[in-house]
């Protein structure tokens, strides 16, 4: 069986069953509602943010528009968005595991590893479809509903980027949150290599995940110390795209970690499903 | 005798005192008659902006907008993009001047090298959101180089502005600079800040941030007969 009709298989697998369409349902839900919100609110967030020029400065024009909700969205969601990237990575092979057909997966004439590839491909790929269809959804709607226009962006301060200088930000930051929640879907994929209910690597994922965010923010010398260590402190390496300059040698060095981790995470749960001794 | 003295001396120095700081207000509000009397012939101008600010904090790319002014006092401001800008000093309508405050002489200054009158305007009305300002205003050409005001607690805005003469006759602004400083200290640690997550958040917190403005005029278009219409909508 050549590797790419293997692949195939695990991604047809994969996009039949209906659990991999819930993180795209709640997209479905979530975003519509919090950007029709955000339209009804109207610019009273921006104005607010903004009050302390009020009295200095008057202001022509509107920074709420489009491309400021995506990109609010944006930060909000991507601490959610593990979690639904870890429904399905966590049930890649503990899903066999649980449904008892690992024996019957593993009885076919190819080696452990072109399955164990195919499967963690079909991941990354669904990892990187979702976020291609947060991305596209919300940005897509977000203009449709209020108009495109300047960015506004609250980091360390007030930026605010020209219209003509951000949809390819937006693209770019959506590779690199496809970067990240690879990351976050070959954890979940580890995870589900040595347990045979799907439940556990998506709490075993979260649980990880919402511990080294915490140890993250945590002030002390300590903390502060190991932070640059955590792969969580480069989940949000696609934020550096929304600064001006851009720090590229930032944002490199972030995607190598990450980049780092997910190889570490792979080759451990490759190592782990090879020897495993398969009993259902 | 000696009492009577002393108070011949008493009314001869309340006398003086109140005939010069009469003379002061005669003088500023000669010097500001002048000011308005110099765009006497302006009913209206257009005129394109570009504005720079560099402030703490703040990074906004130039901003372009079309400056709209008709007399006495109206604005409108127009903009492709975002732009925000100075509420002090955009236009220097006199004649709202004139009619919210009264002006005293104070002194003689020297800006850049010139000799300017430095009168103090007191807001006519005491609800006025500016009760106070200082100006400068340049007797060669009559027009106001320089204004300092604290529009509100822990402010202060500086106003320096170049003219260039617009068609012969009237010397109108070509370059603005509005320094704002704060007396109040920054507080937030956006290291230690729980509320780092939502960044937005701390802006809500602020207080007025140092910085300054430039704003350079140009292409004036004087007289065009610009519509009331046209200063239905305010820039807010």
């Amino acid at each position: 069986m050549s590797m790419i009709r293997l692949l195939c298989a695990e991604c047809m697998k994969t996009f039949l069953k209906k659990r991999t369409y819930l993180g795209f349902l709640i997209i479905l839900v979530v975003v519509p509602l919090v950007e029709i919100a955000m339209k009804i609110e109207g610019g009273r967030f921006t104005e607010a943010s903004l009050r302390s020029f009020h009295q200095d400065f008057f202001f022509i024009g509107s920074l709420f528009n489009g491309w400021f909700v995506a990109h609010q969205l944006m930060n909000s969601l991507w601490v959610h968005i593990p979690l639904l990237i870890s429904f399905v990575a966590g049930d890649q092979l503990a899903g066999e595991a649980t449904a008892g057909t690992y024996r019957l997966l593993l009885i076919r004439p190819v080696s452990r590893t072109r399955i164990f590839l195919a499967k963690y491909l079909t991941t990354l790929a669904y990892a990187i479809i979702f976020v291609s269809f947060l991305g596209v959804f919300s940005i897509g709607l977000a203009l449709l509903l209020m108009g495109t226009g300047d960015l506004l962006v609250f980091r360390g301060g007030i930026l605010v980027l020209p219209a003509s200088d951000v949809a390819w930000r937006f693209f770019a930051a959506y590779i690199l949150a496809g970067w990240s929640m690879a990351t976050i879907a070959t954890i979940a994929f580890f995870f589900s290599s040595f347990v045979e209910n799907a439940i556990g690597p998506i709490v075993a994922t979260m649980g990880v995940l919402i511990v080294l965010l915490i140890v993250g923010v945590l002030p002390g010398e300590y903390f502060e110390a190991i932070r640059p260590y955590l792969f969580t402190s480069h989940l949000n390496v696609w934020m550096g795209l929304f600064a001006e300059p851009v720090d590229w040698s930032d944002i490199v060095r972030s995607l190598a970690w990450l980049g780092g981790t997910s190889v570490v995470f792979a080759a451990a749960a490759w190592a782990i499903f090879v020897r495993k001794d398969i009993l259902t | 005798m000696r009492t009577h003295n002393l108070l011949i001396c008493l009314a001869v120095f309340i006398l003086g005192g109140w005939q010069l700081a009469f003379a002061q207000a005669a003088r500023g509000e000669r010097i500001l008659a002048r000011c308005e009397e110099a765009y006497a012939g302006i009913e209206d101008y257009t005129v394109d902006l570009a504005a720079t600010i560099n402030m703490e904090r703040v990074q906004i790319p130039e901003m372009k907008a079309t400056l709209y002014f008709k007399r006495p006092d109206r604005i409108h401001v127009k903009s492709g993009n975002f732009a925000l800008l100075p509420r002090a000093g955009l236009a220097m309508p006199v004649t709202a001047l004139t009619a919210r405050y009264t002006a005293a002489f104070e002194a003689t200054d020297s800006i850049e090298g010139k000799e300017v009158y430095r009168l103090i305007l007191m807001a006519r009305n005491p609800q006025a959101p500016v009760q106070s300002m200082t100006i400068w205003v340049d007797p060669s050409n009559h027009t106001i180089v320089q204004t300092t005001s604290s529009p509100y607690r822990g402010r202060s805005v500086t106003v320096k502005i170049r003219h260039a003469l617009q068609e012969g006759r009237f010397w109108l602004p070509e370059r603005m600079t509005a320094v704002f400083t704060t007396t109040l200290p920054d507080t937030i640690d956006e290291a230690n800040d729980l509320f780092a997550a939502k960044p937005q958040l701390q802006e809500f917190r602020r207080p007025p941030r140092n910085g300054s403005m430039e704003i350079r005029y140009s292409n004036y278009r004087l007289n065009t007969g610009l519509s009331d219409e046209l200063f239905k909508t305010n820039p807010e």
